[in-house]
């Protein structure tokens, strides 16, 4: 990058708030190309700075609400050094995906995210941890349901899984874990913080609200030196049919699946219609076609950016493994990204490297 | 090999006992899946219904994935499990006619098996013949709690001392769609036409009571045939079921209508010279009934002795399931198949 000249990833914006389930923020890495308006962009290292406000302030709530004792995450901090972290999302390509982590699982550390979890239940190839930050999680994430009423009926065994959280989360969820193994202090830098910094946020917040984009952060934070998506595809899959109207009136693309484990027929999206008119057919990665919309279009390109950061800044090797989809982040073959050296001469800037201490006695 | 068998139905608990004498008389480990849960609302003992938890480690690990009469490899999630670890092995069990099946994988050029009864041929008529392989239909007479005949007799609550006659139609009614010759017609079991003659006997013979068996639990059924003398399972379309092979396991006589192209195919899959069932059609149901009636009843039970014997014999759990197993191993692999 030429000194000097300002530059910074711009995040599609999407504010597009579907009954108030999401809103996207600007994540900028570099505040000056926005010549000083924005008041909190920052980089990797003061974003630490801003999470370990909010550990604290998590810390005080806790302490709020009656709990005197928590595990901290920190305890996790720089503990993976030279590991590889597989990161399962809940797109529909991770089913594509289980048969190479089934059969390498022993290989990695493995990661799940809300009901990606429902494809590691076996005892062989369990998730090491669960990272959740949702306030209102969905029984099928835990346990198994009843298929006509939703209700849920086994809970799933979850011994030996390390859950990352806060203590803001899901109730219900939270507690389906062994409280010797949660680990909290960590949230998105969104609606669910409470750092007061954040508060003084005007204009282009350091912002996230995708579970998995602070996964990167968190992967950087405890040393692993790589790190591998799958089932992460923001988008739908999709397949030619019969025009609603009649097959006389053509085709059209209709999505098929939403999840790795549910068809687009079986999700609540798809009886909304205004949902489906802001579906596009785009392109993705090996060129295999799939359906967008402008959320999920916003999620990738910060997905991307804050990839890029931790990639090419945090030197932790990053890459996207997801067969489908649209995030195209250095995409490879899972099995090609597993057997990859990852950075060779460089190690990862650790969480408690000398950059973060120093960014901290700045007081970023 | 790691063979996993799906279905959306238990096909009369047929995938279940295949599967369970894969595993239990070979070296390779075999699952059943059955994703679409009970048919009106009967299951079968041993079935395996989905769990979506369980279902994805299975699938993903499988060397082979069966697949049975409606599933087929484009489905989710097996389009992407194969697609997955192309090295797999894929191929499909069709149980029924074509009209009632999903014939996607038989067009898609997958391996086929159809079971060996009527569907075969028409199966072979419409793929590739020499893609097409005959599969006889398992019967876990093998098992412990497969009743024995004399001691069922035993069970009798009532009128013991009369001959039974059973008689299992899939449905009572010919309803819509069960017309001669299509999909469904073997269902029924020419209930119709079967019940009045069975009414006439019953009329007629005062040592002979008919004992229906129709929306009971598989055990309860199986219970039921082994306490009679004589099963009839049907005389109208020409081809032998599941309870044809029951009844001859059972050691109970058994009347059906085989006609001579299904014959030959059935001695030849059971390396036999003969099939032991009582030969009878609609014509001459009654007669061959009365001329078993008119039996002593030792010679009943020899007769019934006879096809257990022929059932050890040529068709055994063991025997099928090991066939069947030399018949996966040589599969290709999905890649090979060439399914885009």
């Amino acid at each position: 990058m030429e000194s000097g000249v300002p530059w910074g990833y711009l995040i599609e914006n999407c504010r597009i708030d579907v009954a108030a389930l999401h809103v996207l923020y600007n994540y900028v890495m570099f505040p000056e190309c926005f010549s000083g308006r924005d008041k909190g962009g920052c980089g990797l290292n003061d974003m630490a700075t801003l999470m370990e406000h909010n550990h604290q302030d998590n810390l005080r709530w806790l302490k709020e609400n009656g709990q005197d004792e928590y595990r901290c995450w920190s305890k996790l901090h720089g503990q993976f050094k030279g590991k590889t972290l597989v990161v399962a999302s809940c797109g529909p390509s991770l089913t594509h995906s289980l048969p190479t982590l089934y059969r390498r699982r022993d290989e990695f550390t493995l990661l799940c995210l809300n009901r990606s979890m429902r494809a590691f239940m076996d005892p062989d190839v369990k998730p090491d941890f669960y990272y959740f930050v949702e306030r209102r999680g969905i029984p099928d994430w835990v346990s198994e349901v009843e298929p006509h009423s939703g209700s849920p009926t086994t809970k799933f065994d979850l011994s030996g899984i390390q859950m990352i959280g806060t203590p803001q989360c899901d109730r219900n969820i939270v507690q389906c874990f062994d409280p010797d193994l949660c680990y909290w202090g960590y949230t998105e830098l969104g609606s669910m913080g409470h750092v007061p910094e954040l508060q003084k946020l005007e204009k282009y917040d350091v912002k996230a609200a995708t579970t998995i984009g602070n996964v990167p952060f968190m992967a950087w934070k405890m040393g692993f030196s790589k790190i591998i998506f799958v089932g992460c595809d923001f988008a739908l899959d999709c397949h030619l049919g019969d025009h609603p109207e009649g097959a006389d009136k053509g085709q059209v693309v209709q999505p098929t699946r939403m999840y790795f484990d549910r068809d687009w027929n079986n999700t609540h999206y798809s009886a909304d219609p205004n949902w489906i008119k802001r579906m596009m057919p785009v392109m993705g990665v090996e060129n295999r076609a799939v359906m967008l919309d402008p959320m999920l279009s916003g999620h990738c390109t910060y997905m991307e950016a804050v990839l890029d950061f931790a990639h090419y800044d945090g030197h932790m090797w990053c890459c996207n493994a997801s067969p489908r989809g649209t995030l195209r982040f250095n995409c490879m073959p899972l099995d090609e990204a597993l057997d990859h050296p990852g950075f060779t001469e460089e190690e990862p800037v650790c969480a408690d490297s000398a950059l973060l201490e120093d960014a901290v006695r700045r007081g970023d | 090999m790691r063979i996993v068998h799906c279905s959306k139905t238990p096909c009369a608990g047929a995938i279940e006992a295949l599967s369970s004498a894969i595993t239990d008389y070979t070296e390779h480990e075999s699952r059943a899946i059955n994703s679409g849960g009970k048919v009106n609302n009967l299951s079968f003992p041993h079935d395996v219904i989905w769990s979506d938890s369980e279902i994805f480690p299975l699938l993903a690990r499988a060397d082979v994935i069966v697949f049975h009469q409606n599933m087929n490899h484009s489905t989710v999630p097996m389009a992407d499990i194969l697609q997955g670890d192309p090295k797999k092995k894929a191929c499909v069990v069709y149980h029924s006619h074509p009209d009632s099946c999903d014939k996607a994988m038989a067009q898609a050029g997958f391996p086929v098996f159809s079971i060996a009864q009527y569907q075969h041929a028409l199966w072979q008529d419409l793929c590739d013949r020499s893609k097409v392989a005959p599969l006889r239909n398992v019967i876990r007479f093998d098992r412990a709690d497969w009743p024995q005949r004399d001691e069922a007799r035993e069970r009798r609550q009532s009128k013991q001392d009369k001959i039974w006659i059973g008689y299992s139609p899939t449905f009572q009614q010919t309803q819509k769609g069960q017309e001669v010759g299509s999909s469904i017609w073997h269902h029924s079991k020419g209930y119709d036409v079967t019940m009045p003659i069975l009414e006439k006997i019953d009329e007629e013979h005062e040592n002979v009571e008919v004992m229906l068996f129709e929306g009971i639990r598989y055990e309860s059924c199986i219970d039921g045939k082994a306490q009679c003398d004589i099963l009839i399972d049907e005389v109208v379309t020409g081809s032998y079921h599941r309870s044809t092979l029951e009844g001859l396991a059972l050691g109970v006589p058994t009347i059906v209508n085989v006609r001579p192209e299904l014959h030959g195919l059935i001695v030849d899959v059971a390396g036999a010279n003969d099939f032991p069932i009582v030969h009878a059609t609609i014509e001459n149901l009654k007669e061959q009934i009365e001329w078993l009636l008119g039996m002593k009843e030792q010679k009943r039970r020899k007769m019934g002795n006879d096809s257990h014997d022929w059932m050890a014999r040529h068709w055994h759990p063991r025997d099928i399931a090991r066939e069947f197993c030399l018949h996966l191993e040589a599969l290709p692999t999905f890649e090979e198949v060439g399914v885009a």
